[in-house]
């Protein structure tokens, strides 16, 4: 089922932070204070970055996403973030080839817009996780 | 025959059968349908054979509400009828456009859409369609096909293209020569006469602009003059019943509607190479051609509570009337300056890896290309919108119309949650993203409208809701009826041309029956 997001005038970014957050999804659900687990998520940011190819519009977009969520503008708290909505252990994709990671990606995007996890970025409706994704891209 | 109604000696009465009061869509297509009928019938435009300036002068009248194109401009007062400026856009109205919906207040016609399936069929032939059919299915080519959406919220419709069918020139020649059928030119109807009380029409008074006037005495008159004109004429009409015909119940003139077109935003495809051609109107099939559109499915109309609508697509360099000049605001809006080349060039690569190979093999120049979106909607009836009488007149002395048009809450959410929904199915099915445009309290730009002049005579079992009954006698009045889109107490998202030429069969039907 399709679940809607509301959509309100300027202040529906935020709104759709706060939809968000309701489902426990802007607070990351792992804790990254051992120093494996952050080359892991070195590691893993650079490869999701890769993801959208790191692109002049991937890293524009990702860039005035970061400016409206200042909270995301670091590369762990948005692996963290994209880990958590796709219910994935950092372990678990820094595993997966390339070529099933993309697949498993765009299913997850895919299921954002029927899930209603979207952001509305001046006006362009974006799924949340490909937008952490371009977030990616513009800080690595 | 036609005759010059300005010939008429002064104050004549004419003898005849059955009047029919408008020479448009309606009028013709009953006059036709009585050629060669035992009973003669007495056509009345207010028109000539041509425009000019003084006769579509009449059609002047006061706007309020929703900014709107003038009333004489809008409108075609002569033979044919608006018909000379259709664009020939046709579509029968939808299943649900007919039901009883509790989301849309005073919806529901007293018929469904199957009863009026045979006069449909007909109505294509006359608007010079061909045959019914409008499964998209059937209208797809190698090169133009439906987007491939996964979801369940969209389906594709189509829309059909009469030539335009110009009724005044097609169908001329075949009423002139009917032996029945007398057709009065210059002959404009301004007031309707009946006993007292008020239910049986009389006579009507015709008057022409050189100052001529005269009688038309019927069994049984037709009032064919437009949604707009139908109203005006019950309303002045008021010597017996002091409201106006048909108007005990203060309904004559209300639920005044057009299909108001909205700024929707617009849509990047992942892949450039998709093709879109079916919604671009420049496809034909067996000879014929036809643009499609996106729709939402009657399930998700109900579980959401929303209108019928749907969005057309134009590219937004196309040379269309109405999409050029929006196309390139859309481009340019201040607060969206150039980011969707930014937007488009991160979703090329994200959305398809396939598309990437292709690029990196053959490094083509990929246009990228906004497209644009523009959601024609069923407004919600709303009493609110009207027309009334004006305290101005025209060149006959008669009061010209004022009209009020407004849109209510349902319409504008029923566009903006169209967008999140249409928005949803680009992304889920990976085809590409939408922009959507919604402001402030669901506020959506609205930028174009049909001249589709509606329900100002809406048909209702029930007098206290309705101007006419099923069968379009006004309601109180035994031998007057009402033909055109006047009648519809809905209106769908379709052109009403096809729908005012199916009704006008129907009671064509209902009226060989009075007369026999």
């Amino acid at each position: 089922m399709i679940t809607r997001v509301k959509l309100t005038a300027r202040r529906r970014f935020l709104g759709v932070l706060a939809y968000l957050g309701l489902f426990g999804i802007v607070r990351p659900q792992h804790s990254l204070s051992a120093p494996h687990d952050e080359q892991l998520a070195d590691s893993l940011a650079r490869k999701l970055a890769a993801f959208s190819r790191q692109t002049t519009g991937a890293r524009n977009v990702g860039r005035e996403y970061l400016l409206h969520v200042p909270a995301e503008n670091k590369p762990h708290v948005l692996v963290d973030l994209i880990c958590a909505t796709g219910g994935w252990r950092h372990a678990e994709l820094a595993n997966t080839d390339s070529a099933r990671l993309r697949v498993m990606l765009q299913d997850r995007i895919r299921r954002d817009f029927a899930n209603g996890q979207v952001v509305n970025l001046h006006g362009w409706i974006l799924s949340q996780t490909e937008t952490r994704l371009y977030a990616l891209a513009a800080l690595l | 025959m036609f005759i010059d109604a300005r010939r008429i000696p002064q104050d004549k009465i004419i003898e005849t059968e059955v009047c029919i009061i408008g020479a448009g869509a309606a009028g013709i297509t009953l006059a036709r349908e009585f050629i060669g009928r035992p009973f003669r019938v007495c056509l009345l435009e207010g028109g000539g054979l041509i425009y000019d300036v003084e006769t579509q002068a009449l059609y002047k009248g006061e706007i309020t509400g929703i900014p709107y194109d003038p009333l004489h401009v809008n409108r075609v007062r002569y033979f044919g009828g608006t018909t000379n400026h259709w664009s020939g856009w046709c579509r029968p109205l939808d299943d649900i456009d007919f039901e009883k919906r509790k989301w849309v207040p005073y919806s529901g016609w007293p018929f469904s859409k199957s009863h009026l399936a045979e006069h449909y069929k007909r109505a294509q032939r006359i608007c010079q369609v061909g045959e019914q059919d409008y499964d998209p299915e059937l209208w797809q080519t190698h090169d133009a096909r439906p987007l491939p959406f996964k979801g369940q919220h969209t389906t594709a419709t189509i829309f059909r293209h009469s030539p335009p069918t110009r009724f005044g020139l097609v169908y001329r020649d075949e009423i002139e020569r009917a032996q029945n059928i007398n057709t009065y030119l210059h002959a404009n109807v301004v007031d309707i006469e009946t006993t007292d009380p008020a239910n049986t029409v009389t006579r009507v008074r015709v008057a022409c602009l050189d100052g001529n006037k005269f009688w038309v005495v019927a069994k049984l008159f037709v009032l064919a003059t437009g949604g707009i004109e139908n109203a005006r004429l019950l309303l002045l009409s008021n010597k017996v019943q002091k409201t106006g015909l048909g108007n005990q119940n203060d309904l004559v003139g209300r639920f005044f509607t057009d299909h108001p077109g909205f700024d929707a935003g617009g849509f990047l495809l992942s892949d450039p190479r998709t093709s879109i051609s079916f919604y671009l109107g420049n496809t034909v099939v067996q000879g014929k051609r036809f643009t499609g559109g996106i729709t939402l499915s009657p399930e998700v109309l109900r579980r959401e509570g929303l209108v019928n609508l749907c969005a057309l697509i134009y590219k937004t360099d196309w040379s269309g009337v109405y999409a050029k000049p929006a196309a390139r605001a859309l481009i340019r809006r201040r607060e969206y300056g150039h980011f969707w080349r930014y937007v488009a060039d991160a979703i090329t690569n994200i959305d398809d890896m396939a598309v990437s190979t292709y690029r990196k093999m053959f490094k083509p120049e990929a246009r990228r290309q906004l497209f644009m979106l523009v959601t024609v909607i069923e407004p919600a009836p709303n009493p609110d919108s009207r027309v009334t009488l004006s305290t101005e007149t025209d060149a006959l002395g008669k009061r010209r119309v004022r009209l009020h048009w407004q849109l209510g809450r349902l319409d504008r959410h029923s566009v903006s949650r169209a967008q999140e929904l249409f928005a949803t199915e680009f992304g889920y099915s990976g085809l590409g993203r939408v922009l959507i445009t919604t402001g402030d309290n669901n506020d959506v730009p609205m930028y174009t409208f049909g001249d589709h002049h509606m329900g100002t005579t809406r048909m209702h079992v029930d007098p206290k809701q309705g101007v006419v009954d099923e069968n379009c006698r006004v309601h109180g009045i035994s031998n007057l009826f009402v033909a055109g889109s006047s009648v519809f107490p809905t209106f769908g998202y379709s052109q009403p041309t096809l729908t005012i030429v199916a009704l006008a069969l129907r009671l064509a039907e209902k009226i060989k029956g009075v007369m026999s």
